[in-house]
């Protein structure tokens, strides 16, 4: 094996360099897309900012848990977001058909994948950053005033929204586009459950377990804490990133794992529904 | 599977003496394919796609490389107009390993053409074209495709 084949063997940096900047031309060339990434975290943030306005004025209790409602959408939409930035770019290739020209390149899983994770923080700082200053413009609530809780929740929902992508562009992979409304619903699945805008207390004591078996329910739980509270949970954390571990470990298994089957199946040729 | 694409439910691929699909970060930056059926991405310029690729396959001095190439296919007009946007004559000029026979000709030392999964015939073009009796790659491609075998027994 020559030296150049070894090389090709290593994790390259350039190919992954190479594939962000296939995402960056295809954001830069198309200005609906740069809109739409802002679009929908603006308007969940002012309504649900307006309602927090309107109970804040009508139940003492919400008066004393002021942003808990603003901090839940801009969490939520760091989760949800977090996964569609991955998942989107993923799918760009399915749509474009180039899925093919990509797995007969050198371009090797792990940095397809890291591609895709950098990616999903760059629609996320295009599509987020700018509803943050929103909210502090309109509503007075400055996330970053959560300081270093911020990251904690931060890096602890983008793995998770890490693992939920890896998952599904398998599917995807596996299924072809008739898989792709899994992209854009599966995080709502969780929604319920990870208790993005109630206390676990709130559900019933059998399904509680459920939630707890989740990484984002620690975060929510954690900024409640933070907000009514004004304590920082960091144990609701390191079982967050305990339970992430196990996410992530999971959603690149599961990959891999549907990657094989889709080459055992022709699926890599026949990109469409 | 020579791509590694797919999976072989029975028996072996080896391309430059690796096991394909299990062995084929060891050969891809050394293939490639084309055909009629696979397109670049469409909303990338010609540019913006050349550059992408050639990031993947290790290219160096991927801009100048970009230029010279653009050069000799005749295509410098048209790099930085959307791949999609071209027509189906200038897409195949794009495509850098073109399935068109007479750039088969003029850039390859061996050519292998294969029919129902089988090598029919490998050589370099001068001697194909010389065994077929035939002036162009077209013409040697058609003989074998349409199993005129009696056009190289003839010409031999």
């Amino acid at each position: 094996v020559s030296a150049a084949s070894e090389s090709a063997l290593a994790f390259s940096p350039r190919r992954v360099a190479a594939m962000m900047l296939r995402y960056w031309y295809l954001l830069r060339s198309s200005w609906p897309r740069l809109i739409e990434l802002i679009y929908w975290p603006t308007v969940q943030m002012i309504t649900w900012g307006f309602i927090q306005y309107y109970v804040m004025q009508n139940a003492g209790f919400f008066a004393r848990a002021g942003g808990t409602l603003i901090g839940a959408v801009l969490l939520w939409d760091i989760l949800f977001r977090g996964q569609l930035g991955f998942s989107v770019s993923f799918l760009e290739e399915m749509w474009a058909r180039n899925i093919g020209n990509l797995m007969m390149s050198p371009l090797r899983p792990i940095e397809f994948v890291s591609a895709l994770m950098i990616m999903s923080i760059v629609r996320l700082a295009i599509g987020v950053v700018p509803v943050t200053l929103l909210a502090l413009l309109f509503f007075g609530f400055n996330l970053y005033a959560l300081g270093f809780a911020l990251v904690a929740f931060f890096i602890n929902l983008m793995l998770t929204s890490w693992a939920v992508g890896i998952f599904v562009s398998g599917l995807v992979l596996r299924n072809g586009l008739g898989a792709e409304n899994l992209a854009w619903s599966i995080m709502f699945l969780f929604m319920p459950l990870t208790c993005v805008y109630y206390p676990v207390t709130t559900l019933p004591t059998w399904l509680q377990p459920a939630a707890w078996a989740l990484p984002p329910t620690y975060v929510f739980e954690g900024m409640r804490a933070l907000l009514i509270g004004h304590a920082f949970r960091a144990d609701l954390m390191l079982h967050a990133l305990a339970l992430n571990a196990i996410f992530l470990a999971g959603g690149i298994c599961g990959f891999l794992l549907l990657l094989q089957a889709a080459r055992r199946h022709g699926a890599l040729m026949q990109t469409g529904e | 599977m020579i791509m590694g694409l797919l999976t072989p439910t029975s028996g072996r691929v080896k391309v430059l003496g690796a096991d394909m699909p299990h062995q084929r970060y060891r050969v891809l930056h050394r293939m490639n394919f084309e055909s009629p059926y696979v397109e670049m991405p469409m909303r990338l310029t010609i540019r913006q796609n050349l550059t992408v690729f050639g990031m993947l396959y290790g290219v160096r001095n991927v801009a100048k490389r970009i230029e010279e190439l653009g050069e000799t296919l005749d295509l410098s007009q048209l790099l930085d107009r959307p791949t999609g946007k071209l027509s189906a004559g200038q897409k195949t000029r794009v495509s850098l390993a073109s399935h068109n026979m007479s750039e088969v000709e003029r850039l390859c030392q061996r050519v292998i053409i294969m029919k129902q999964g089988r090598i029919e015939d490998d050589d370099t073009p001068a001697r194909l074209l010389s065994r077929y009796g035939r002036r162009t790659l077209e013409e040697v491609f058609l003989d074998v495709a349409r199993g005129r075998e009696d056009a190289r027994e003839a010409a031999q």
